[in-house]
């Protein structure tokens, strides 16, 4: 075996495997894996140390847009409905402060933001779907 | 050494009372077991491992305050969450096309995972009992194939290092090196 010439697949894998393509062979993967990790070696005290340091410094901030983006996009869905409910008996709720507070604070990945935006998401989608049921019942 | 239960018991009540230093405690107790036994082996890189590490522990300081103790330990809550990190973090290098490769399936009767808190983990480290393994097989396969995957993982040569070591060309390497990775595999699991 470890003098016979390649087949074409084989020399198809070996150079999936060298540019880590998608279609690279997994059982060649899972092994180089397993000795990298053995390589990689265990969790230092040191290690350690820098991890807790990241989960006290927070999840990881978004760039300075994303919380506009973030915003802005529900924002612009809930305008594109009224627009469009605009109609005699449509009307689409108008997003509370509090859900654009929840979303602002959700974007900058407080905690307590994200179960508020769960909150006032849920009490948005209720109005939103009344406000359907009226203009289509 | 693990915590004893009423250590664990000590950690829930403080914690109940607001005591915010617990999880600190927490994490050093259980995380470099979560990050050898549970990590690691899912996720294949160090990297990948140590944040999923910190999401893990993240998603812990927020849990926390409502967590129940059910007379286990919090070891297996604490794992629960971090298979599921590792999970979220696949799904996310599957998205970006940064796919992670876990090494699970090669554990087999090595396997002391999450659901064993106390007993197989202070028998033996798993990275320990890996090392031996791998050293083990190493030395099973042939010679070429085994300086292959030394040079290259181990050492983490070039390619064209490692092809000019083994004096071939550079694709000639790459297919001696997925044949190592190969035979390496076939040895392990005959050797399991």
């Amino acid at each position: 075996m470890i003098d016979e010439d390649p087949t074409a697949e084989e020399r198809r894998e070996a150079e999936a495997l060298a540019r880590a393509t998608p279609d690279a062979p997994v059982d060649a993967q899972e092994v180089a894996a397993l000795l990298g990790a053995v390589k990689a070696g265990e969790l230092t005290a040191a290690d350690r140390a820098a991890v807790w340091r990241r989960v006290q410094a927070g999840p990881a901030r978004r760039p300075r847009w994303a919380w506009r983006v973030a915003l802005a996009v529900p924002l612009a869905a809930a305008l594109a409905m009224a627009v469009w409910l605009g109609r005699p008996g449509a009307s689409a709720p108008t997003p509370s402060p509090a859900l654009l507070t929840a979303q602002t604070d959700a974007a900058r990945g407080h905690a307590e933001g994200r179960v508020a935006l769960e909150r006032q998401m849920r009490v948005f989608r209720k109005g939103f779907l009344a406000s359907l049921e009226t203009r289509y019942r | 050494v693990p915590p004893s239960p009423q250590i664990e018991r000590d950690w829930v009540v403080r914690a109940k009372r607001g005591d915010e230093r617990v999880l600190g405690e927490i994490y050093e107790a259980f995380a470099s077991r979560l990050f050898a036994q549970v990590l690691l082996p899912r996720l294949g890189r160090r990297a990948a491992a140590e944040e999923a590490l910190a999401e893990t522990f993240r998603s812990a300081l927020e849990q926390w305050p409502r967590y129940e103790d059910r007379g286990v330990s919090v070891y297996f809550w604490l794992a629960r969450i971090a298979t599921s990190k590792a999970m979220d973090m696949h799904r996310e290098g599957a998205r970006s096309g940064r796919a992670l490769m876990s090494f699970e399936t090669l554990l087999g009767p090595l396997r002391m995972g999450p659901e064993d808190p106390g007993g197989a983990a202070e028998r033996a480290d798993l990275l320990a009992v890996l090392r031996a393994r791998v050293a083990e097989v190493l030395g099973k396969i042939h010679e070429r194939y085994g300086r292959a995957l030394r040079l290259r993982i181990l050492e983490e040569r070039t390619r064209e290092d490692c092809a000019a070591a083994l004096e071939v060309t550079v694709p000639t390497f790459d297919v001696v090196f997925l044949r190592a990775l190969r035979a390496f595999r076939k040895a392990w699991e005959a050797s399991a």
